[in-house]
This record gives C-alpha cells, sequence and structure tokens, in this order.
C-alpha cells in the first residue's frame, strides 16, 4: 500500500510558516509581538533609550564638529533573539516543508520506506504549525488575559496560572477542538500518529530538569512526609483501580496525578503504560478540578483551624495535586507573609523530585499486570518489556545530579552561586550605603524592636533554627563588605529582610538585585526545558486529536470517582499528621 | 458544523487582533506641559549649578542602581494611570512632601521618551502650585550617553 497522499496542504503550511518568519524578521508584526513578548520587550526598550541617547549625543558631537553624523548600529535585545529565534526555526522547518511539498508533488510514490516517511511529514507540519500558534500566540495571550483581569481587580487570582493554561492543557485543548470541530484531514492522520514518539523524546529530557542533590537540601521531614503520601496515593489509585476494573493504563496515569505533580507527571507517566490521549485528558481534568476546588477550600479550612504558616504550608504542599495550585493557597491564605508560601514551596519541590521513583514503578507495574499470568517471573518480564525511554530518563536524572549540565545543587537549572556574580552587579556605592543606614537604625532600640517583632511573628527558619535579628545583623555586615552575597544563608535570611515593612526602598532594591545576581539560571538546562516545551507541546496536540467525544465517554467516570475518593484521603490523611507532627520547623 | 468553523476562525482571528492593537502605548509629548520648562542637559547642568533640587522619579532601586550624581529619589511608584497626556493622577503615587519649597527650581527625570514618569510628576507639581518645574525628558540614559557626573 502507498501511503502518501496527493494534497497541497504541506506545501502550504511550508509557506505560511517562511510568510510569518519573513514578518519577523522584516518587523512587520512588531506591535503584535510586544504584545505577546512582553518581558522581552521591556527588555528592547531599555536597550533602545540607551542606544538612542547615545546615538544622539554622538550626532549632536559630530554636527558641532561639522563632520557628518557616525554610523552606529543598535544592539540586539532579548526582544530582538526571540523574534529571530521564530524566524529561524520558521525558515528551518519551513523551508523543509516547502521542498518535501514541492518534491511529494511531483513525486510518484512507490511501496516502501521512503513513502512511509514521506507520508507522516504534512502531519508533523500540520501538529507543528499549530505548536507555533500556541505556544508563540495562545500561551502568551492567555497568561497576559490572566494578569490583566487580576491587575483590573475583577478576580484576586490569576486564572491563567491557577487552571494551567499553558501550552500543556492549551495544546490538548486545541487538539480536541481540531478533532471534534473540524477533522483531522486525512492528509495529516499518519503524522499525527507519531506524537507519541516526541512526547517520550520529550520524557526523557524531563530527567535534566531534576537533581538529587536538591533532594538531600531539603528537610528531613518533608522528605518523609512527602514519600509515604506520594507512594500512598500511587499506591490506593492502583488498588482502587483494579477493584473498579478501570484499565491498567488509565489507573496508572491517574496514580502518577495524583501521587506526584499532577500535570506533568501526568504526562510523563503516560507513555511509560501506554496510556490512550483520553485517559490523559481525564486525569488532568480531574487533577485540575479537584486542585482548584482544594485551592479554595484549604485556606478557610486552615483559618478555621487557626493552622500556623508552617503548619498550613506543609498541608497545602501535600495535599494540593499542582504546583500553580499550592501556590495560589499558601498565598490565599497568608497574602503578607512569605513563609507559608515558602514551607509550600518546600513540600511540593519533594514531591516533584519523586517523579523518578514513581515512573520506575508504574514502569514496572505496568509491565507485571500487562502480562496477566501470575506464574510468570517478573524480574524477566521486566527485563523484556521494561520501556527503553525511561531508562534514558533515568540517565538523564542520574547524570543531572552528578552536575553534567549544571552545579549538581541545581532545581530546573536554577542555582545559587556566588563566584558568578558578573562584575556589573556588584553593589554599587549608593546602594552599599543605603543599606548600611538601614543597619544602623534596625542597631538602634526602635529598630532592634521592630525587626525582631518582625522576624518573630514570621517564623523565619534556617534549618533547624530561627533567624534572629543577629543573623540579620551579620548578613547585612558581609553583603555590605563583600558587595554581593556569599551563601545561601545570606541570601535566605536578607529575603526576609528585604520583605520587611518600612524599609528603605534604595536599600530593598539592593537586596533584590543582589539576590538576583547571585541566582543563576543554567544556559544548558534552559536550553532543553525549550526543547522538552516543545515536544511536550507537539506530543499534546496529536494526543489531543485522538480525543473525540466518543472516546470520552467510553472512558466514563470512573477516573473521577477514584480521584475523587484518593484527593480526599490524602488531604485528610496529611491534616492530620500535620497537625499532629508540624509545630514549627520543617 | 460550517458555523461552529466560522465562528472559531472568527475567535482565532479577533485573539490576534486584539493583540496587535494592544501594542506599545506612545511616547511622551515632545513638549512640556502647561507651567512646565522643557530642559535638555546643558540647561539641567546651569540649573544644577545654581542649587536647583533634580529628581530621579523612578524606582527606588533604579536610583540606587545609579542615577544623576547628586539627585534625590522620590519615585513616581507605583504608576497605574494610562501612558496618555490626560492621564488620572489619582490612580498613582507621588510623595511631594519632599518637596519644600515651592519656589524653588526643581528638574524631573526619568528614562527618555518611552518613560512617562517624569512627565506625569512635572504635571503633578505644576498642578499643586510649585512654580518653577523643569522637565528633562531625555532623562538619565541621554545623561550618561554624554558621559556627565553619574553615581
Amino acid at each position: 500500500m502507498v501511503y502518501t497522499m496527493k494534497s497541497p496542504a504541506l506545501l502550504i503550511i511550508g509557506m505560511l510558516m517562511l510568510i510569518w518568519g519573513g514578518l519577523n524578521n522584516s518587523g512587520a508584526v512588531d506591535g503584535m509581538q510586544s504584545y505577546l513578548q512582553k518581558s522581552a520587550y521591556s527588555d528592547h526598550m531599555k536597550v533602545k533609550e540607551k542606544f538612542d541617547a547615545e546615538s544622539r549625543v554622538a550626532t549632536e558631537m559630530a554636527a558641532a564638529e561639522g563632520k557628518p553624523a557616525p554610523e552606529m548600529k543598535m544592539p540586539a535585545s532579548k526582544f530582538d533573539h526571540e523574534k529571530q529565534n521564530q524566524a529561524r526555526l520558521s525558515f528551518v522547518f519551513g523551508g523543509a516543508f516547502v521542498l518535501i511539498g514541492l518534491f511529494s508533488l511531483a513525486w510518484k510514490p512507490k511501496q516502501g520506506n521512503l513513502d512511509y516517511y514521506v507520508s507522516v511529514v504534512p502531519g508533523i507540519a500540520f501538529i507543528l504549525l499549530i505548536a507555533f500558534i500556541v505556544r508563540w500566540g495562545l500561551d502568551p495571550v492567555f497568561a497576559n488575559w490572566g494578569k490583566a483581569v487580576k491587575d483590573a481587580g475583577v478576580l484576586t487570582w490569576d486564572f491563567a496560572k491557577i487552571f494551567n493554561l499553558n501550552y500543556v492543557v492549551l495544546g490538548i485543548v486545541i487538539g480536541m477542538v481540531v478533532v471534534n470541530v473540524f477533522k483531522i484531514p486525512a492528509w495529516a492522520a499518519n503524522g499525527v500518529r507519531t506524537a507519541r514518539f516526541f512526547l517520550k523524546t520529550g520524557v526523557i529530557l524531563l530527567g535534566t530538569l531534576y537533581s538529587a542533590a536538591e533532594l538531600a537540601q531539603l528537610g528531613g521531614l518533608s522528605v518523609i512526609m512527602i514519600g509515604i503520601f506520594v507512594l500512598g496515593s500511587v499506591g490506593i489509585v492502583l488498588f482502587m483501580g483494579k477493584r473498579m476494573g478501570t484499565p491498567n493504563s488509565m489507573t496508572a496515569v491517574l496514580s502518577a496525578g495524583m501521587g506526584v505533580c499532577g500535570v506533568s507527571a501526568t504526562v510523563a507517566a503516560s507513555p511509560v503504560v501506554q496510556a490512550k490521549a483520553e485517559e490523559i485528558a481525564y486525569t488532568i481534568g480531574t487533577i485540575l478540578i479537584w486542585g482548584v476546588g482544594c485551592m479554595f477550600l484549604f485556606p478557610t479550612v486552615g483559618h478555621i483551624l487557626g493552622m500556623g504558616p508552617v503548619q498550613f504550608g506543609a498541608w497545602a504542599g501535600t495535599g494540593i495535586l499542582n504546583s500553580a495550585q499550592v501556590a495560589g493557597a499558601a498565598l490565599a491564605f497568608d497574602p503578607h507573609g512569605i513563609e507559608t508560601l515558602k514551607v509550600a514551596e518546600i513540600f511540593n519541590i519533594t514531591r516533584v523530585l519523586f517523579l523518578p521513583i514513581i515512573v520506575l514503578w508504574l514502569a514496572a507495574w505496568y509491565v507485571k499486570h500487562e502480562e496477566g499470568a501470575e506464574k510468570v517471573n517478573l524480574a524477566q518480564v521486566v527485563i523484556a518489556k521494561f520501556p527503553v525511554f525511561v531508562l534514558g530518563f533515568i540517565a538523564m536524572f542520574v547524570l543531572s545530579s552528578a552536575g553534567t549540565f549544571a552545579p549538581a545543587g541545581h532545581y530546573q537549572g536554577k542555582y545559587f552561586s556566588s563566584a558568578e556574580v558578573k562584575e556589573d552587579k556588584l553593589l554599587k556605592g549608593k546602594e552599599t550605603r543605603a543599606i548600611e543606614g538601614e543597619l544602623a537604625r534596625l542597631r538602634a532600640a526602635e529598630g532592634a524592636q521592630s525587626l525582631n517583632k518582625y522576624l518573630a511573628d514570621n517564623n523565619f527558619t534556617l534549618g533547624q533554627r530561627k533567624v534572629t535579628a543577629d543573623d540579620a545583623y551579620k548578613a547585612m555586615d558581609e553583603l555590605i563588605a563583600n558587595k554581593k552575597l556569599m551563601t545561601r544563608e545570606q541570601d535566605t535570611i536578607l529575603k526576609a529582610v528585604a520583605k520587611m515593612g518600612g524599609l528603605d526602598a534604595v536599600a530593598k532594591g539592593a537586596i533584590e538585585k543582589a539576590s538576583k545576581a547571585a541566582t543563576h539560571d543554567s544556559k544548558t538546562i534552559k536550553a532543553y526545558r525549550d526543547w522538552i516545551a516543545w515536544l511536550f507541546a507537539f506530543g499534546l496536540i496529536g494526543l489531543g486529536m485522538q480525543i473525540t467525544g466518543k472516546a470520552l465517554k467510553q472512558a466514563g467516570g470512573a477516573p473521577l470517582i477514584i480521584g475523587g475518593v484518593v484527593g480526599t484521603l490524602k488531604a485528610v490523611g496529611s491534616l492530620i499528621v500535620v497537625l499532629m507532627f508540624v509545630k514549627e520547623f520543617v | 458544523m460550517k458555523l461552529m468553523q466560522k465562528f472559531s476562525l472568527y475567535l482565532g482571528l479577533c485573539l490576534f487582533a486584539a493583540g496587535a492593537l494592544a501594542a506599545a502605548p506612545g511616547e511622551t509629548p515632545e513638549t512640556a506641559p502647561a507651567g512646565v520648562k522643557l530642559v535638555d542637559a546643558k540647561a539641567v547642568q546651569d540649573l544644577q549649578a545654581k542649587g536647583a533640587t533634580i529628581v530621579d522619579t523612578r524606582k527606588a532601586a533604579e536610583y540606587g542602581e545609579g542615577s544623576i550624581k547628586g539627585a534625590i529619589s522620590v519615585p513616581y511608584d507605583p504608576e497605574k494611570s494610562a501612558k496618555d497626556a490626560n492621564f488620572d493622577a489619582s490612580q498613582d503615587k507621588f510623595d511631594m512632601s519632599k518637596l519644600a519649597d515651592k519656589n524653588a527650581n526643581i528638574v524631573v527625570f526619568c528614562n527618555s521618551g518611552s518613560c512617562w514618569k517624569s512627565y506625569k510628576a512635572a504635571v503633578v507639581l505644576a498642578k499643586n502650585g510649585y512654580k518653577n518645574v523643569n522637565w528633562y525628558r531625555n532623562g538619565y540614559p541621554d545623561w550618561k550617553a554624554r558621559k556627565l557626573p553619574i553615581e
């Protein structure tokens, strides 16, 4: 059978991409891009202001000396880089699609490998075009809307963030819209089936983002508590799924989602257990609905029970499933204090770091259960059927923990390093003087009193002890002497001081600047993050295209029930444990 | 089905049109508002020599990073009003208590044409009875490019 279909679609998609690349290069879409790439654009304005001023002055000086105006070129801003990046991707893929499109129109296909490879290209191009629209268009548009609605005071929370309306969810939704409203065009059908392959590649790369060293830095209790609850929820979901007779793949995906970290864990686990697209959609839907419900319920319960910031942070970080909603609940509970948010984040990060363990477990579990027969030698089956890409994921995780991509203590590529602080980011004279002024004020009787009260009220902790005023003085002294932060401890202490009310604005800005200057984002891991985002967007759009209304009906309501039961158990269980064991420290 | 398709297409188009329309706000006017004098770097130096107060209206952190030597920090912050000559000053904050003498020479500046803070601060000052308000529109980038004293 010959797979390649005669259709001009590939050629047209390629040309659309080339046009987008050209528009970006010519600057014709700068107005729209300035809205979509807001933060890059504000960098652009700064670079432009500086350049405009320099060229104006240079022209003036040249005119005064009777010389012609000098030729100057504006340095590239982040905005320029972003546009270049979009143009480059558009040209590379658009060009390739146009060439292959022309070739496939002229060529008389014969059965064989070449025919198959050519036949998947239109579908890949189709998904990639949608992925461009999702990542460069819809994702930033929703982020902007979420912020705008919050800033306007219509909602007190950012709906785009809380409902996870980023490229992951938007990709699935768009895929569903395409298949249910438009139907997948025949020429794209073969390529759409490759989506799973790209998703797996993304999962392998996901391993680079985590590091075991970060786990060692987290508190002992958070690791134990999270360990029990993560593994416990996974176990209960697996057990309930079996009792209720849901398919193994459905149960396994749901267990990863309920146990670990919501949406990303679901995506990572799905190819491990060969989950169907609609099962992934159900799981994500269950997690998001559940998580949003918790986000509103938890703070109220916390206030009724009179929980402290550390207790509430521990509870939210354990009981709520999705990172954005954990942060949302912590902020809703305590909008001004930062301790709740910090504790919740520690628990949240611990939970995410359990992902590699869960992926391994599910891989073994799934292989065993799909084989069915009990007399099968588990070890043999696991060796024979174990998904190879999971080994890739684990290998990447090990390499990442060993510090191959970024210093070993990194979390998703971010790490603290004093030695790498750039020369021009050292504190300037005026900034150190402002800190000196504040230090003197906080040492004097009245200042010391308010500092002590502030530290006590917010319960800032450093490992197993509380942050004291002396810690703050010492850290400020050292910041003044070194003009940069030297240790992660200083960073923690001074970040707490910077949030204190009534602090001089210049001193506060200087501390925030020093903290930013010492926090680095590994370029390698940043590149991996970008690749993962593309692969996930691509894979999920393709999977979304397999979710028809009929498939959703067939999967039925079982996942909602299991999700609800396990979610409630986890929320109540962690509440009891927190109330019994968590006092002030993590 | 046809209707749904049309609707989705329309929605998509609207989305991008909205994006295009919400493009970057304009620059400040090239002329000074009523009761304010537009000045350049040379005039700022002369005024400073005569004892004028130089006011940095940018955020305190930006002032800390580097500013005109001898300037004081009075941030026009938060700036929530529209970037437009008909802005509503009641949405913003500008602490005038640091500028006690209403007859003194005052120079306000920020980050050149795209920055509205100094323009708005100048308008607010003039409206509140400050007699000698000067607006250094080209602001800090211009000052720095001329290699004039900064700190």
